[in-house]
Protein backbone atom coordinates (compact mmCIF):
# COMPACT_ATOMS: atom_id res chain seq x y z
CA UNK A 1 0.00 0.00 0.00
CA UNK A 2 1.27 3.64 -0.86
CA UNK A 3 2.29 6.20 1.82
CA UNK A 4 -0.08 8.40 2.94
CA UNK A 5 1.24 11.74 2.08
CA UNK A 6 2.01 12.65 5.60
CA UNK A 7 4.12 9.28 5.83
CA UNK A 8 5.84 10.22 3.21
CA UNK A 9 7.24 13.76 3.97
CA UNK A 10 8.22 12.22 7.67
CA UNK A 11 10.34 9.59 6.17
CA UNK A 12 11.99 12.59 4.48
CA UNK A 13 12.42 14.44 6.76
CA UNK A 14 13.55 11.77 9.36
CA UNK A 15 15.89 10.31 7.16
CA UNK A 16 17.08 14.20 6.37
CA UNK A 17 16.97 14.91 10.33
CA UNK A 18 19.00 11.53 11.26
CA UNK A 19 21.05 11.45 8.04
CA UNK A 20 19.98 8.00 7.41
CA UNK A 21 21.67 5.99 4.70
CA UNK A 22 18.06 5.06 3.43
CA UNK A 23 15.45 5.25 1.10
CA UNK A 24 11.91 5.86 2.04
CA UNK A 25 10.67 2.75 0.43
CA UNK A 26 13.33 0.90 3.02
CA UNK A 27 11.79 2.10 5.72
CA UNK A 28 8.35 0.56 7.30
CA UNK A 29 6.20 3.01 8.46
CA UNK A 30 4.10 0.52 10.06
CA UNK A 31 6.97 -1.56 11.94
CA UNK A 32 9.97 0.62 12.43
CA UNK A 33 10.35 2.14 15.83
CA UNK A 34 11.75 5.14 16.29
CA UNK A 35 14.56 4.34 19.18
CA UNK A 36 14.77 0.83 18.45
CA UNK A 37 15.56 1.12 14.49
CA UNK A 38 17.28 4.01 14.09
CA UNK A 39 18.39 4.47 17.81
CA UNK A 40 17.11 7.83 18.04
CA UNK A 41 18.07 9.82 21.22
CA UNK A 42 16.04 11.99 23.00
CA UNK A 43 17.80 15.12 22.10
CA UNK A 44 17.38 13.96 18.04
CA UNK A 45 13.86 12.94 19.33
CA UNK A 46 13.82 17.12 20.34
CA UNK A 47 15.42 18.28 16.73
CA UNK A 48 13.09 15.66 14.84
CA UNK A 49 9.80 17.43 16.45
CA UNK A 50 10.85 21.04 16.18
CA UNK A 51 11.28 19.96 12.33
CA UNK A 52 7.90 18.05 12.50
CA UNK A 53 6.39 21.17 13.48
CA UNK A 54 8.23 23.96 11.52
CA UNK A 55 7.11 21.38 8.52
CA UNK A 56 3.54 20.59 9.38
CA UNK A 57 2.78 23.82 11.04
CA UNK A 58 1.28 22.25 14.42
CA UNK A 59 2.21 22.18 17.97
CA UNK A 60 3.41 18.98 19.28
CA UNK A 61 2.35 18.31 23.07
CA UNK A 62 4.95 18.80 26.01
CA UNK A 63 4.35 14.90 26.87
CA UNK A 64 4.33 13.24 23.19
CA UNK A 65 8.18 13.79 22.60
CA UNK A 66 8.96 11.53 25.28
CA UNK A 67 6.19 8.50 23.58
CA UNK A 68 8.15 9.22 20.57
CA UNK A 69 10.97 6.35 20.91
CA UNK A 70 7.54 3.60 21.02
CA UNK A 71 5.77 4.97 18.45
CA UNK A 72 6.24 4.09 14.28
CA UNK A 73 5.67 6.58 11.51
CA UNK A 74 1.93 5.34 11.01
CA UNK A 75 1.19 6.67 14.23
CA UNK A 76 3.10 9.98 14.33
CA UNK A 77 1.40 10.80 10.70
CA UNK A 78 -2.07 9.82 12.92
CA UNK A 79 -0.95 11.96 15.32
CA UNK A 80 -0.29 14.84 13.08
CA UNK A 81 -3.39 14.19 11.07
CA UNK A 82 -5.49 14.72 14.15
CA UNK A 83 -3.78 18.00 15.03
CA UNK A 84 -4.57 19.22 11.93
CA UNK A 85 -7.97 18.54 12.22
CA UNK A 86 -8.45 20.19 15.36
CA UNK A 87 -6.61 23.33 13.59
CA UNK B 1 22.49 49.88 16.98
CA UNK B 2 22.97 46.26 17.84
CA UNK B 3 20.06 44.82 18.74
CA UNK B 4 17.98 46.77 15.58
CA UNK B 5 14.92 44.65 14.47
CA UNK B 6 15.67 42.53 17.93
CA UNK B 7 13.02 41.53 20.24
CA UNK B 8 13.70 40.92 24.19
CA UNK B 9 11.79 39.99 26.59
CA UNK B 10 13.02 40.44 30.04
CA UNK B 11 11.28 38.92 33.15
CA UNK B 12 11.06 41.46 36.25
CA UNK B 13 11.62 43.92 34.34
CA UNK B 14 10.59 46.40 36.00
CA UNK B 15 13.26 47.46 38.49
CA UNK B 16 16.97 46.96 39.30
CA UNK B 17 18.80 44.91 36.96
CA UNK B 18 15.90 43.96 34.76
CA UNK B 19 14.70 47.52 34.48
CA UNK B 20 18.62 48.61 33.69
CA UNK B 21 18.54 45.79 30.87
CA UNK B 22 15.24 47.03 29.38
CA UNK B 23 16.62 50.50 29.29
CA UNK B 24 19.61 49.11 27.98
CA UNK B 25 18.18 47.04 25.00
CA UNK B 26 15.60 49.96 24.16
CA UNK B 27 19.05 52.23 23.84
CA UNK B 28 20.68 49.95 21.47
CA UNK B 29 17.25 49.32 19.36
CA UNK B 30 16.14 46.71 20.37
CA UNK B 31 12.21 46.07 20.78
CA UNK B 32 11.45 45.52 24.59
CA UNK B 33 8.76 43.66 26.58
CA UNK B 34 9.49 44.72 29.94
CA UNK B 35 7.47 41.48 32.31
CA UNK B 36 6.00 42.40 35.49
CA UNK B 37 4.51 40.48 38.36
CA UNK B 38 2.92 43.57 40.93
CA UNK B 39 4.84 46.67 39.80
CA UNK B 40 2.99 47.70 37.28
CA UNK B 41 2.86 51.59 37.78
CA UNK B 42 7.13 51.24 37.21
CA UNK B 43 7.25 48.83 34.46
CA UNK B 44 4.58 51.19 32.78
CA UNK B 45 7.06 53.91 33.60
CA UNK B 46 9.97 52.31 31.86
CA UNK B 47 7.58 51.59 28.66
CA UNK B 48 7.12 55.30 28.60
CA UNK B 49 10.68 56.18 28.66
CA UNK B 50 11.27 54.15 26.11
CA UNK B 51 9.00 55.64 24.09
CA UNK B 52 9.68 58.85 24.66
CA UNK B 53 12.91 58.24 23.36
CA UNK B 54 11.47 56.97 19.87
CA UNK B 55 11.85 52.93 20.87
CA UNK B 56 9.22 50.02 20.90
CA UNK B 57 8.25 48.76 24.26
CA UNK B 58 5.02 47.28 25.72
CA UNK B 59 4.86 45.75 29.59
CA UNK B 60 3.01 42.50 30.19
CA UNK B 61 2.02 41.32 33.84
CA UNK B 62 2.96 37.60 34.90
CA UNK B 63 3.82 35.76 37.48
CA UNK B 64 6.86 33.88 36.47
CA UNK B 65 5.76 31.22 39.36
CA UNK B 66 2.44 30.17 36.77
CA UNK B 67 2.78 28.31 34.11
CA UNK B 68 -0.44 29.40 32.26
CA UNK B 69 0.71 32.67 33.19
CA UNK B 70 4.38 32.38 31.26
CA UNK B 71 2.73 30.55 28.34
CA UNK B 72 0.42 33.43 28.30
CA UNK B 73 3.21 35.86 28.51
CA UNK B 74 4.80 34.43 25.54
CA UNK B 75 2.03 34.35 23.83
CA UNK B 76 1.07 37.53 23.68
CA UNK B 77 4.99 38.83 22.51
CA UNK B 78 5.15 36.62 19.94
CA UNK B 79 1.28 37.28 18.72
CA UNK B 80 2.44 41.34 19.32
CA UNK B 81 5.74 41.18 17.92
CA UNK B 82 5.82 38.30 15.61
CA UNK B 83 9.36 36.46 17.22
CA UNK B 84 11.10 36.15 19.79
CA UNK B 85 14.95 36.93 19.50
CA UNK B 86 16.77 37.21 23.02
CA UNK B 87 15.13 35.89 26.27
CA UNK B 88 16.31 37.49 30.18
CA UNK B 89 15.53 35.74 33.23
CA UNK B 90 16.02 37.94 35.69
CA UNK B 91 13.21 38.10 37.78
CA UNK B 92 14.03 37.27 41.57
CA UNK B 93 13.64 37.58 45.17
CA UNK B 94 15.86 37.36 48.02
CA UNK B 95 14.81 36.72 51.53
CA UNK B 96 17.30 36.02 54.81
CA UNK B 97 16.83 33.90 57.93
CA UNK B 98 18.87 31.13 59.49
CA UNK B 99 18.20 27.96 58.66
CA UNK B 100 16.78 27.01 61.48
CA UNK B 101 13.98 29.73 61.28
CA UNK B 102 13.70 29.48 57.77
CA UNK B 103 10.16 30.05 56.77
CA UNK B 104 9.18 26.94 54.56
CA UNK B 105 6.86 29.02 52.39
CA UNK B 106 9.72 31.89 51.76
CA UNK B 107 11.55 28.37 50.97
CA UNK B 108 9.03 27.83 48.66
CA UNK B 109 9.12 31.13 46.92
CA UNK B 110 12.15 31.96 46.34
CA UNK B 111 12.80 28.60 44.54
CA UNK B 112 9.42 29.01 42.41
CA UNK B 113 10.48 32.05 41.39
CA UNK B 114 14.27 32.31 40.89
CA UNK B 115 14.93 28.88 40.05
CA UNK B 116 11.00 27.37 38.31
CA UNK B 117 10.52 30.96 36.55
CA UNK B 118 13.62 30.31 34.44
CA UNK B 119 13.06 27.01 33.67
CA UNK B 120 9.44 28.02 33.09
CA UNK B 121 10.10 31.37 30.74
CA UNK B 122 12.77 29.01 28.85
CA UNK B 123 10.36 26.09 28.15
CA UNK B 124 8.04 28.45 26.56
CA UNK B 125 10.28 30.83 24.45
CA UNK B 126 12.57 28.12 23.56
CA UNK B 127 9.25 26.52 21.97
CA UNK B 128 8.93 29.87 19.92
CA UNK B 129 13.02 29.99 19.10
CA UNK B 130 12.85 26.59 17.99
CA UNK B 131 9.91 27.35 15.58
CA UNK B 132 11.18 30.70 14.00
CA UNK B 133 15.15 28.79 13.24
CA UNK B 134 16.72 31.71 13.76
CA UNK B 135 19.54 31.90 16.47
CA UNK B 136 18.24 32.92 19.71
CA UNK B 137 20.23 33.96 23.20
CA UNK B 138 18.77 33.29 26.52
CA UNK B 139 20.58 34.83 29.58
CA UNK B 140 20.33 33.93 32.93
CA UNK B 141 20.54 35.99 35.71
CA UNK B 142 22.72 33.92 38.89
CA UNK B 143 24.40 35.54 41.78
CA UNK B 144 27.85 35.45 42.83
CA UNK B 145 26.08 33.54 46.06
CA UNK B 146 26.00 30.48 43.92
CA UNK B 147 29.87 30.83 44.28
CA UNK B 148 30.44 32.36 47.67
CA UNK B 149 28.71 30.96 51.00
CA UNK B 150 26.93 33.50 52.83
CA UNK B 151 24.82 33.08 56.22
CA UNK B 152 21.11 33.13 55.77
CA UNK B 153 21.30 33.52 51.87
CA UNK B 154 20.68 29.60 51.96
CA UNK B 155 17.50 29.25 49.80
CA UNK B 156 18.95 32.23 47.72
CA UNK B 157 22.21 30.76 47.01
CA UNK B 158 20.36 26.98 46.42
CA UNK B 159 18.82 28.96 43.59
CA UNK B 160 21.25 30.51 42.12
CA UNK B 161 23.74 27.42 41.88
CA UNK B 162 20.97 25.60 40.43
CA UNK B 163 20.32 28.59 37.37
CA UNK B 164 24.03 27.65 35.90
CA UNK B 165 23.58 24.53 36.45
CA UNK B 166 20.17 25.04 34.46
CA UNK B 167 22.32 27.27 32.23
CA UNK B 168 25.37 24.48 31.31
CA UNK B 169 21.81 21.86 30.60
CA UNK B 170 19.78 24.25 28.64
CA UNK B 171 22.98 25.20 26.43
CA UNK B 172 23.91 21.76 25.57
CA UNK B 173 20.49 20.95 24.72
CA UNK B 174 19.86 24.00 22.71
CA UNK B 175 23.29 24.31 21.06
CA UNK B 176 22.65 22.40 17.97
CA UNK B 177 19.82 24.83 17.26
CA UNK B 178 21.93 28.09 16.98
CA UNK B 179 20.63 29.39 20.73
CA UNK B 180 22.81 30.38 22.94
CA UNK B 181 22.16 30.10 26.53
CA UNK B 182 24.83 32.20 29.38
CA UNK B 183 24.26 33.68 32.94
CA UNK B 184 25.38 36.81 34.12
CA UNK B 185 26.27 36.77 37.92
CA UNK B 186 26.02 39.60 39.81
CA UNK B 187 28.17 40.83 42.93
CA UNK B 188 26.13 43.19 45.01
CA UNK B 189 24.22 45.81 42.85
CA UNK B 190 23.11 49.04 43.66
CA UNK B 191 19.35 47.47 43.80
CA UNK B 192 15.99 47.66 46.10
CA UNK B 193 16.94 43.86 46.33
CA UNK B 194 19.74 45.46 49.11
CA UNK B 195 18.55 48.50 49.69
CA UNK B 196 17.60 46.98 53.07
CA UNK B 197 20.32 44.82 53.57
CA UNK B 198 23.07 45.73 56.34
CA UNK B 199 25.97 46.53 53.43
CA UNK B 200 28.22 49.72 54.91
CA UNK B 201 30.74 51.07 52.27
CA UNK B 202 33.50 50.28 54.82
CA UNK B 203 32.57 46.52 54.30
CA UNK B 204 32.14 46.62 50.25
CA UNK B 205 35.48 47.83 50.17
CA UNK B 206 36.80 45.21 52.59
CA UNK B 207 35.17 42.74 50.46
CA UNK B 208 35.16 44.27 46.75
CA UNK B 209 38.39 44.92 45.21
CA UNK B 210 37.22 47.58 42.90
CA UNK B 211 35.73 49.00 46.23
CA UNK B 212 32.25 49.48 45.25
CA UNK B 213 29.25 47.42 44.61
CA UNK B 214 27.96 47.33 40.72
CA UNK B 215 25.76 49.47 39.38
CA UNK B 216 22.48 48.13 37.51
CA UNK B 217 23.73 49.32 34.10
CA UNK B 218 26.73 47.64 34.29
CA UNK B 219 25.02 44.24 34.86
CA UNK B 220 22.69 45.01 31.96
CA UNK B 221 26.00 45.79 29.78
CA UNK B 222 27.12 42.23 30.01
CA UNK B 223 23.86 40.56 29.83
CA UNK B 224 23.75 43.01 26.15
CA UNK B 225 27.34 41.29 25.23
CA UNK B 226 25.97 37.66 26.02
CA UNK B 227 22.75 38.90 23.52
CA UNK B 228 24.98 40.56 20.86
CA UNK B 229 26.29 39.00 17.65
CA UNK B 230 29.99 39.21 19.35
CA UNK B 231 28.98 36.47 21.99
CA UNK B 232 27.72 34.07 19.17
CA UNK B 233 30.06 31.47 20.01
CA UNK B 234 29.81 31.93 23.83
CA UNK B 235 27.07 29.47 25.49
CA UNK B 236 26.92 27.66 28.84
CA UNK B 237 29.08 30.26 30.46
CA UNK B 238 28.74 32.37 33.45
CA UNK B 239 30.27 36.01 33.51
CA UNK B 240 30.92 37.29 36.72
CA UNK B 241 30.44 40.73 37.34
CA UNK B 242 31.46 41.12 41.14
CA UNK B 243 33.90 43.94 40.62
CA UNK B 244 36.98 40.52 41.55
CA UNK B 245 35.02 40.06 45.13
CA UNK B 246 35.09 36.26 43.38
CA UNK B 247 37.79 34.67 41.19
Amino acid sequence: MADSHVVSRLKHLLIDVMKLDLTPEQIDADRNYFQEKFGLSSIDALEFMVHIEREFDVEIADGYVRTLPRVSLIDLANYIEDLQAQG
Amino acid sequence: MRFAGKVVLVTGGSRGIGRATCLRFALEGATVVVNYNQRAEQANAIVAQIREQGGQATALCADVRDAVAVKELVERTRETFHHIDILVNNAGIIRLNPIPFFIEQDWDDIIDTNLKGVFLSTKYVSRVMLRQGTAGRIINVASTAADTASATQSAYAASKAAVVAFTRSAAKEFARFGITVNAVSPGGTLTDMVAGMDISPEKVRKIVPLGRMAEASEIAAAIAFLASDEAAYITGQVLSVNGGEFM
